[in-house]
């Protein structure tokens, strides 16, 4: 049997009913695990190991007397550090929040709960889900498992570095610019932004109420699939890998000529879109509404509404703000009300032009960033780094999106794509990022990390 | 895009309700303020009709 920390949900909740497995075996491993490798991650800002096992003994006795809660019964996961567990700190990885404890679960975590899930912990975030890796806040930023000196991503960094390590199997994240895809990408990991509204931000600390959103994350499609289900409430996605004669979009100007992809990842979403091919897809070009349009009416719909909710705080206490979000804050309180008018109605437009493209394609393909994780030490590679990518269009119009790995750069990080479907379609993205995964090999790779594992 | 104005920076912080930031972090205020003025700026350079329904006489609509 493959090694605890890497089975899947589907391969836990399957090993929980054949009795080859329990949910305290499982958690007591993976919290050995997590013990052994976070202090060089930094996934983990608060871990409920108590409660987790508490929770596992529980699910394990539920489950021996026949009281099956259904697929995610037992299995860990981690939360975002911005998202209410009962009980827990709520810092959003702030000096701002430190000690506050959440009085109830966030709606998302409520459904999780109910289906027998057990959260492991808060993981790391950038500060309230804005700006990036910093070094002046009350915990450290986490690390990537693929290299240690580079960034996971974010702002789900803990999501996107607790996965990849092997340390749960799903997570919750959170994306208003990007944020579950780009961990997921920098991660070698699957994250999904569902559409607008699907999943319930009740309980989570907000960014841009208008571009919010919450998504699963996991080391495989199926997983994904299995924890949207559940923090949806809805019945289980039947996946089906056959797609042939689906008709998938491949936006090549985002990465050609909107932005200059490095060549390793040009190479790995060309190679992606021949395999799809080669199962079957119909792979046309397409064209999409400019990636600078989108940045531009993102930023002016953004950072006022993050400046709206920070603004009380910000005044009073900008001390207790890391610098990077700071500045990032309050850029909202000089955005014009012209700007943001304006912002708004072009963003309509936009959304129409992006909607209308799938009249003809049933799938969109394109980049998630132009280049794998840089170091994180290096405060102007990693904002460069940050801003070139593809995720913002699909925050503004609320189009399903979902990152998946496809290649390995040459330093030995990953690189993704993106797939996009048109509205309440995540099962469509879902289907053609299962039959990738069936047909390649990242999904089953590993970080180097994993060799020290206990 | 040209600097701005000292006059007018100042009276936009006060405005925001951030002099007291400003006098304790004034390197972050304006770098804020200057990455506004460049978001303000594209979004002004963006090709955007405003229309509102049943509204007439609106600059750039019909007449």
């Amino acid at each position: 049997m493959t090694e605890i920390c890497w089975l899947s949900a589907t391969e836990l909740a399957a090993a929980y009913r054949s009795r080859e497995l329990s949910p305290v075996t499982v958690v007591e491993h993976l919290l050995a695990r997590i013990r052994a490798l976070d202090p060089q991650l930094n996934v983990f800002i608060h871990l409920d190991a108590e409660g987790a096992l508490r929770q596992a003994r529980q699910a394990e006795a539920d489950l021996a007397a026949g009281r099956d809660l259904g697929p995610l019964h037992g299995i860990p996961y981690g939360v975002k550090d911005i998202i209410d567990v009962e009980g827990l700190p709520t810092t959003c990885h702030s000096n701002m929040l430190k000690g506050n404890i959440a009085k109830r679960d966030a709606d998302v975590v409520a459904r999780l709960r109910k289906a027998g899930a057990i959260a492991l912990g808060k993981i790391a975030t950038h500060e309230f889900a804005i700006g990036g890796p910093s070094f002046d806040l009350p915990f450290p930023p986490a690390r990537n498992p693929w290299n240690r000196d580079h960034h996971p991503g974010g702002s789900s960094s803990g999501s996107g570095a607790g996965l990849g390590a092997g340390f749960f199997p799903l997570a919750i994240g959170t994306d208003t610019g990007g944020s579950v895809r780009n961990p997921a990408g920098c991660c070698g990991i699957v994250g999904l932004k569902p559409s607008y509204d699907k999943v319930s931000r009740d309980g989570v600390f907000p960014l841009s109420w208008t571009l919010d959103y919450v998504g699963p994350m996991a080391r495989r499609v199926e997983d994904v699939a299995l924890f949207l289900d559940a923090m949806v409430g809805q019945k289980p996605t039947a996946l089906d890998t056959d797609i042939k004669g689906l008709r998938i979009g491949f936006v090549k100007h985002y990465h050609e000529k909107d932005m200059q992809a490095g060549p390793e990842t040009a190479a790995a979403l060309q190679a992606a879109a021949d395999t799809l091919a080669g199962l079957g897809a119909i792979v046309t070009e397409v064209e999409l509404p400019p990636l600078a349009d989108f940045a531009s009416v993102n930023r002016a719909i953004l950072t006022p509404e993050a400046w709206a909710i920070h603004a009380p705080w910000l005044r009073a206490h900008p001390e207790r703000y890391g610098k990077l979000s700071r500045r990032r804050l309050m850029v909202g309180a000089f955005v014009t009300a012209e700007a943001h008018v304006r912002a708004r109605l072009m963003g309509a437009r936009l959304k129409q032009r992006v909607e209308a493209v799938f009249d003809h394609v049933d799938v969109l393909l394109t980049a998630n960033a132009m280049n794998p994780a840089c170091r994180i030490d290096d405060e102007d590679a990693v904002v460069f780094n940050y801003f070139q990518h593809a995720r913002a269009p699909f925050n503004l119009t609320g189009h399903p999106a979902l990152s998946i790995m496809c290649g390995l750069s040459g330093d030995g990080l990953p690189l993704a794509m993106q797939l996009v479907a048109t509205h309440d379609r995540e099962d469509v993205i879902l289907n053609v990022a299962a039959a990738y995964q069936r047909k390649t090999e990242w999904a089953d790779m590993r970080p180097p990390l994993s060799d020290a594992a206990a | 895009m040209p600097p701005i104005d000292p006059t007018m920076a100042k009276a936009l912080i006060a405005q925001a309700g951030l002099t007291d930031v400003h006098a304790a972090y004034p390197e972050d205020v304006m770098t804020a303020l200057e990455q506004a003025a460049r978001y303000n700026d594209t979004i002004a350079g963006l090709d955007i009709e405003i229309s509102v329904p049943g509204a007439t006489y609106l600059p750039g609509g019909d007449r």
